[in-house]
């Protein structure tokens, strides 16, 4: 280990060993006010952005935050304070300021009960991306930027590299004392291509809870070139017809089709306010017989949650089993009102927000399909594709939702035909899960270190996936 | 250590030029469901060092503000710039620093607010609902009162200070009626709670809310658009915001590259970025680099007249930065609007809606921001929207994809423009009617 990481090292510990007697120094201060149940949490995270922009180094930025959220219980209502100052003056404050803040809070009448577990959990890596040189991080992220931008009639490239470790420390009141660490990074590369006067870009990312190794184990520059080969392809391409298709969704469109439009619905918090679509369908059919869909701190290829931010374990949560809403995914409180188990889906952003329901990795389970067999059975549609989808977003109380594909294509006699761009989708959640009428074998989940899933003004780190599937009808906005 | 300090620190131990930002933000807000669910108060320090080292930077944001996390970004800063490979258009920081009068954005009572004095607007925003419509229960919202201070300084000059108060209430309501379900949502923002509007903001949710129940499809097709002015403040940063950036002209992403003194609007359309107007949500005295801001007309009755800039930017072309750098403060600074403003026309709401013989007037949206801006391309998924023939809104509808190129709409499209301006954080911008506007559906 070089000089600069043995004492980056030293003072990591140091500064879990301040943060850890904050808590606690936190959880005594609020009992001794008169809270009657504490959660202290702490927090440290770095992360490192490399952005290289067209053959550029145009941003190394790291950036290091640390501090401590207390959220007490009083007089039955939760109150939520945070401070970055990290002295016992600044803690004492802040659980004056999480009473305070209890007293206009309503009265919460039942906690879900979960055992208080003690641990300490982290996500496996090989190398430490720590330990590897700055230098050698730059050049990496140059050397794909540079080979995407190598293909004739790409324009603009940007690259980034994005390195995250998350170290995380929950004590309560009640003895719950739970830590984790883990280390998330991946790499970002969008191609703009430009042709005849149009312009298209196509961005794409590949991120892992991993060590180094994960980033040493590819071929960027492939990545890279491979992303600015279909900018090229796709601002050729024609947009879709507008209107009602037959479609089948690749892995990555089922996951943020099934997060957005079906997740969200879900969390128990707006289930319980009356904010979700699903209220009162627990038991109900509300999904073809085909479709069983679980959420799992755990999954392979997702993000890394042994534990949420109230200090449960996470638990997987089958939300959906052959069709019938079996669960929803809960926190303490939420538990407690629509009487089911705590999941451990209670998530916050960073130390500075109260916990609230949050997916962890939701996705689908695989069931008998090969993909070839599910494109000739749809025969006319179109085929969505997540490689260069934006996002989607939700209106969980109307159940409408919408979603961008990449580029994509049409299914014509059974058969994949012409690529599709500037794809958007949206559809209703019931409707949606009715209608899908296969399920493929295959399974992948997939995380991100660049972005992640915005509710209530906080950010969340999820996971999403499943297996390829055919869903009878979606609409499709194009030209 | 303060910023001169941390600015001093970084020269000494090798940098060229560096430039420091403290951002302190204090934040109380308030969560609702039926009722107020949850609450909290936030006190939060982040400070950013940018250093420049020859022509490498590199930038260190920490909320470590004690003197050795301070001066541990600053090393740390220093030794990213000293390997990293040189940016061969670096030229130097901003070296004009100073302040523009805006007048007052900060509120003492909206920056000290605790949870308990924001309760009573709560309450009336929640009871709002009910009011609007017996039936409607308020299912999900937030009341928040914010105050940030930005404290920046480089190696040419400064400290400068500036600091805004800020206060946002949000409502979605809902009616359950014979097994249907009506929602609708709204919002207020302004410089001090005091200003929020949470009675109209709840009356509106709640009556709104009951009519959606009914709500029924729109049939597949293209159609007379009107944007409600909420729907037009939605999508405007959403493409504007990209496009217009030097940044982003310059590393060839912009579709508006080029098109500098070329009518890219109809002539009727002027948006002007108001930096340093009053009473103006998103106006500031300075930058994120500490340069004064200014107002700008970036399209003059259709005619594309500027781009906007920041020091870097400006550099590359050898002109002045236009005052419009925004950064994070671990972030180096880009090219941003602080606040678009799409003038508004003589045309009334009503007018708008008279003269719409089979049209869809657009309430809401979710999904505008998967737009592309590098291509133009609009899209935008209707969650609440009406039916309007012969100048009626004869029906509620929801779900349809709204999609097409945003500058066409904006020249060819754009029929008329209202004069009900919507102020929100950032941007303003009044109700539009378009023509011939593709709306996907069943």
């Amino acid at each position: 280990m070089p000089k600069e990481g043995l004492i980056a090292c030293l003072s990591f510990f140091l500064m879990v060993e301040m943060l850890k007697e904050l808590a606690a120094y936190g959880l005594s201060t609020a009992e001794e006010s008169g809270a009657t149940y504490v959660e202290a949490r702490v927090q440290r995270t770095n992360y490192e952005l490399i952005t290289i922009d067209n053959r550029v180094l145009k941003e190394f930025s790291k950036t290091f935050s640390a501090g401590l959220g207390i959220r007490v219980f009083y007089d039955t209502k939760f109150g939520f304070s945070s401070t970055n100052d990290l002295n016992r003056e600044s803690v004492r404050e802040a659980v004056e300021k999480a009473i305070s803040a209890a007293k206009a809070s309503r009265r919460v009448e039942k906690l879900g009960e979960r055992e208080a577990c003690k641990g300490v959990f982290k996500s496996a890596w090989r190398k430490k991306p720590e330990d590897v040189s700055d230098e050698a991080k730059v050049s990496l992220t140059l050397e794909a930027n540079k080979a995407g931008l190598s293909l004739e009639g790409i324009k603009s490239a940007v690259t980034r590299l994005g390195i995250q470790r998350d170290w995380r420390y929950v004590a309560t009141s009640d003895g719950v004392d739970l830590e984790y660490e883990s280390s998330l990074l991946g790499l970002a590369h969008m191609s703009v291509a430009f042709e005849a006067g149009a312009m298209e870009r196509v961005s794409d990312q590949e991120s892992a809870v991993a060590g180094w190794e994960f980033i040493e184990g590819k071929c960027w520059n492939e990545f890279s070139t491979s992303v600015s080969r279909l900018a090229k392809e796709a601002v050729k391409a024609p947009l879709p017809p507008s209107g009602r298709l037959k479609a089948v969704a690749d892995p990555e469109m089922v996951g943020l089709i099934l997060h957005e439009a079906f997740g969200h619905a879900c969390e128990g918090d707006l289930v319980s306010s009356g904010d979700s679509i699903l209220s009162g369908k627990l038991g109900g059919e509300i999904a073809s017989p085909l479709v069983t869909i679980v959420d799992d701190g755990l999954a392979e290829g997702g993000y890394f949650v042994p534990f949420d931010d109230e200090g449960s374990i996470k638990r997987r949560v089958v939300a959906v089993e052959e069709g019938v809403l079996k669960s929803f995914m809960t926190g303490r409180e939420t538990a407690g009102i629509l009487n089911l188990p705590v999941s451990g889906n209670s998530r916050a952003q960073d130390f500075t927000h109260f916990p609230i329901v949050r997916q962890t990795n939701f996705f689908m389970m695989p069931k008998d399909y090969g993909f070839e067999e599910i494109i000739r059975e749809a025969v006319e549609g179109i085929y969505i594709v997540g490689r260069g989808a934006m996002g989607g977003q939700v209106d969980t109380a109307s159940g409408t939702f919408t979603f961008s594909a990449g580029p994509s294509r049409m299914i014509r006699n059974g058969e994949l035909a012409e690529l599709v761009r500037g794809v958007v989708i949206s559809g209703s959640i019931l409707e949606t899960l009715k209608g899908v009428e296969a399920v493929g074998r295959d399974l992948k989940i997939t995380t991100s270190a660049f972005g992640g899933c915005g509710k209530d003004n906080q950010l969340a780190r999820v996971g999403d996936g499943g297996p390829h599937v055919m869903i009878r009808e979606l609409i499709v906005g194009g030209g | 250590m303060d910023v001169e300090k941390a600015v001093k620190k970084a020269v000494e131990i090798g940098a060229s030029e560096a430039e420091a930002f403290l951002l302190s933000t204090a934040e109380t807000s308030l969560t609702l469901a039926g009722e107020v669910e949850a609450s909290k108060t936030v006190r939060l320090k982040s400070f950013g060092i940018r250093v420049v080292v020859g022509k490498s930077t590199a930038v260190v944001g920490t909320q470590d503000v004690s003197d050795t996390g301070i001066e541990s970004a600053v090393n740390s800063a220093v030794s990213i710039a000293r390997v990293s490979p040189p940016d061969p258009r670096w030229v130097r920081m901003n070296e004009k620093i100073s302040m523009r009068d805006v007048g007052e954005t900060f509120d003492k009572t909206t920056a000290e607010a605790t949870p308990e004095d924001l309760l009573p607007i709560a309450r009336e925003l929640l009871d709002a609902v009910k009011e609007g419509c017996r039936e409607a229960k308020p299912v999900r919202g937030f009341l928040t009162s914010r105050a940030v201070e930005v404290i920046y300084a480089n190696t040419y000059g400064g400290p400068v200070e500036r600091r805004e108060t800020l206060a946002f209430l949000y409502v979605d309501a809902r009616v359950d009626e014979a097994g249907e379900v009506g929602t609708y949502s709204d919002y207020s923002i302004a410089r001090s709670y005091r200003k929020l509007e949470p009675r109209k903001t709840g009356v509106e949710a709640g009556s709104r809310a009951r009519e959606f129940v009914k709500a029924g499809a729109i049939p597949n097709g293209k159609y007379g658009v009107i944007t409600l002015n909420r729907v037009s403040d939605s999508l405007l940063p959403v493409m504007l915001n990209p496009a217009v950036s030097a940044l982003n002209v310059q590393e060839g992403r912009s579709p508006l590259a080029g098109k500098i003194g070329l009518e890219i609007m109809s002539d009727r359309v002027t948006v002007e970025d108001l930096g340093a107007s009053v009473n103006t949500l998103g106006s500031k005295p300075f930058d994120d680099e500490g340069y004064p801001t200014r107002n700008l007309t970036v399209v003059g009755k259709g005619v594309l007249e500027t781009f906007l800039y920041d020091t870097y930017t400006a550099n590359r072309e050898g002109r002045e930065s236009t005052g419009n750098a925004s950064r994070g403060y671990s972030t180096a600074p880009r090219p941003s609007p602080h606040h678009l403003h799409l003038k508004p026309g003589d045309a009334t709401f009503e007018e708008l809606l008279e003269e719409t013989k089979n049209g869809v007037l657009v309430m809401s949206t979710i999904g505008e921001w998967m737009s592309n801006p590098v291509s133009g391309h609009l899209n935008a998924t209707i969650t609440h929207a009406y039916m309007v023939e012969n100048g009626e809104l004869v029906r509620p509808v929801k779900n349809g994809v709204i999609s097409g190129n945003f500058y066409e709409m904006l020249k060819e499209g754009l029929d008329m423009i209202g004069n009900d301006t919507r102020h929100d954080y950032g941007v303003s911008a009044p109700s539009l009617r378009f023509r011939n506007v593709m709306v996907a559906s069943k």
